[in-house]
């Protein structure tokens, strides 16, 4: 009896395993097919970037999005795009191989999403891994953090409305910039002679306004 | 007036001195601009690497506004001393040469002289801006073109091509005043001495001398540092910050006025109680 008690313990352990295991891969799958239907779009881009020692006015960037995760970007003038977040970086985490571990479950602005961890197994340009909040019932994206090798994390909400697609309208990118370092002129202001900005936590934010899509 | 300002932009347009600030202007001009037309993007990444970590920069970084704000920062330190190489000379030239008696036993007063040359002097130094607005817009806009302007001092500002010729009349206008203040102190030199390489070495000197004490010993001298002109020389720079106000350049704008009307006096009082020996 006590022998069948034990197998039956490692059966529904393993069984338990899996299924954690594929719930993510289905999700993962599932977005990665949502976007397959898309075989480029065109958008354009509302850029604020809000950043205590960045002057900047609102810019207006085209956005072009080709088929797997390909991104092009034309600006109306000058433009300060944030180094990550805008070119749906889960994308061209999803299409190639990795692993993804279930995180639990978390409530964005009252949805209740499935977060996902993921790691590239292929050494990726900057990404060492991402957190997914995933609405499963529209298989959006609602949060994503990454982690970088140069530039610290990146957090990245996105706002949808009922674009058919599940397009987002927005999206907001925080990270951190007190580790940046900047030129010796601009540094007086803020902390006498030292290299980096600040030794508190210094959010810069992001503020992306998507209107008009062609979607093909 | 007008036949006597004539005649003094005569003089100094004959004396070949005169021409090295043009052609100073018109080689450090071209030689910035070609310099930023070959290696211009390497020096530019030099300057934003750190921000691109984090950032990426789309459009055009590298135009004609960029360029001339370069110019604008590399010749404010060259430009007085051209302008002191003419109106250090303006009346000490005249001792040296001997030509101060025959002058003044013509029928014109010593202050309508001193006006004439100041004012001779004056559109001098203001040529010599304007060659230098020409030559950095004409050519920047041939070489680079317009757009957006990168900033960086204190902070990084991003100035829309709309937003930009209005900072650069004002900078330049600035600029002008500033030149005026120190076209004013060497013409003060000059009526001082029999000679213009003293009041040229002097006027150079000076402005170099308070700048470097200003700048090491600027904990020591702070509370003197505001009554300096040289301190808002480099005022010209707050035009391109983005929540730029009139009454920033105020206080600057008064100084140099301030300046220039202590020395033109000064001068003036002198040069009629001069007893002319030379």
């Amino acid at each position: 009896m006590k022998k069948l008690s034990i197998f039956i313990l490692i059966l529904a352990s393993f069984f338990a395993e899996a299924e954690s295991q594929s719930v993510p891969d289905e999700l993962l799958q599932a977005l990665a097919a949502n976007m397959e239907k898309i075989n480029s779009f065109e958008v354009e881009a509302r850029i604020n970037v809000d950043v205590e020692f960045i002057k900047i006015k609102e810019r207006f960037v085209k956005v072009r999005y080709l088929k797997p995760d390909q991104f092009e970007f034309d600006a109306e003038g000058l433009a300060l795009l944030p180094r990550n977040g805008m070119q749906m970086d889960y994308l061209s985490l999803i299409n190639r191989p990795y692993t993804a571990i279930r995180a639990g479950e978390e409530d964005i602005s009252g949805i209740r999403t499935v977060v996902i961890k993921i790691i590239p197994d292929e050494d990726l340009d900057d990404i060492i891994m991402a957190q997914l909040w995933i609405d499963p019932q529209k298989l959006s994206v609602m949060r994503m953090k990454t982690f970088t090798k140069k530039s610290g994390s990146y957090l990245i909400d996105f706002k949808f409305t009922n674009h058919p697609f599940n397009l987002p309208d927005q999206t907001i990118v925080t990270f951190d910039i007190s580790n940046m370092s900047i030129p010796a002129k601009m540094i007086s202001e803020f902390k006498g002679t030292e290299d980096k900005v600040s030794d508190e936590p210094l959010p810069a934010k992001v503020i992306i306004q998507y209107s008009n899509y062609k979607v093909n | 007036m007008k036949q006597l300002i004539s005649i003094e932009l005569y003089k100094i347009f004959t004396k070949p001195r005169t021409y090295i600030g043009f052609g100073a202007i018109f080689i450090i001009v071209l030689a910035i601009q070609v310099g930023i037309y070959i290696k211009g993007d390497e020096m530019l990444q030099m300057i934003i690497t750190t921000l691109s970590d984090r950032f990426i920069f789309e459009g055009k970084l590298i135009n004609m506004y960029g360029v001339s704000y370069i110019i604008l920062n590399t010749l404010w330190i060259h430009v007085p001393i051209l302008v002191a190489l003419v109106t250090g000379d303006l009346l000490a030239g005249e001792a040296n040469a001997g030509t101060y008696r025959i002058l003044l036993t013509r029928p014109i007063s010593r202050t309508k002289l001193v006006i004439s040359k100041f004012i001779a002097g004056l559109i001098y130094s203001l040529l010599l801006v304007i060659l230098m607005i020409a030559l950095s817009m004409g050519v920047g806009w041939l070489l680079f073109g317009p757009g957006d302007m990168l900033v960086m001092t204190t902070k990084v500002s991003i100035i829309s091509s709309d937003d930009i010729l209005w900072r650069f009349a004002g900078a330049y206008a600035y600029g002008m005043l500033c030149m005026t203040t120190v076209a004013g102190l060497s013409f003060f030199l000059s009526s001082f001495s029999d000679n213009s390489i003293g009041p040229i070495i002097g006027t150079i000197a000076l402005i170099i001398g308070i700048t470097i004490i200003s700048t090491v010993g600027a904990s020591l001298l702070e509370p003197v540092l505001p009554y300096f002109f040289t301190t808002y020389l480099t005022y010209w720079q707050e035009f391109f910050e983005t929540e730029f106000t009139f009454k920033q350049i105020g206080l600057a704008v008064m100084v140099q006025v301030i300046y220039i009307t202590i020395f033109s006096l000064i001068t003036l009082f002198y040069f009629k109680k001069k007893d002319i020996l030379t």
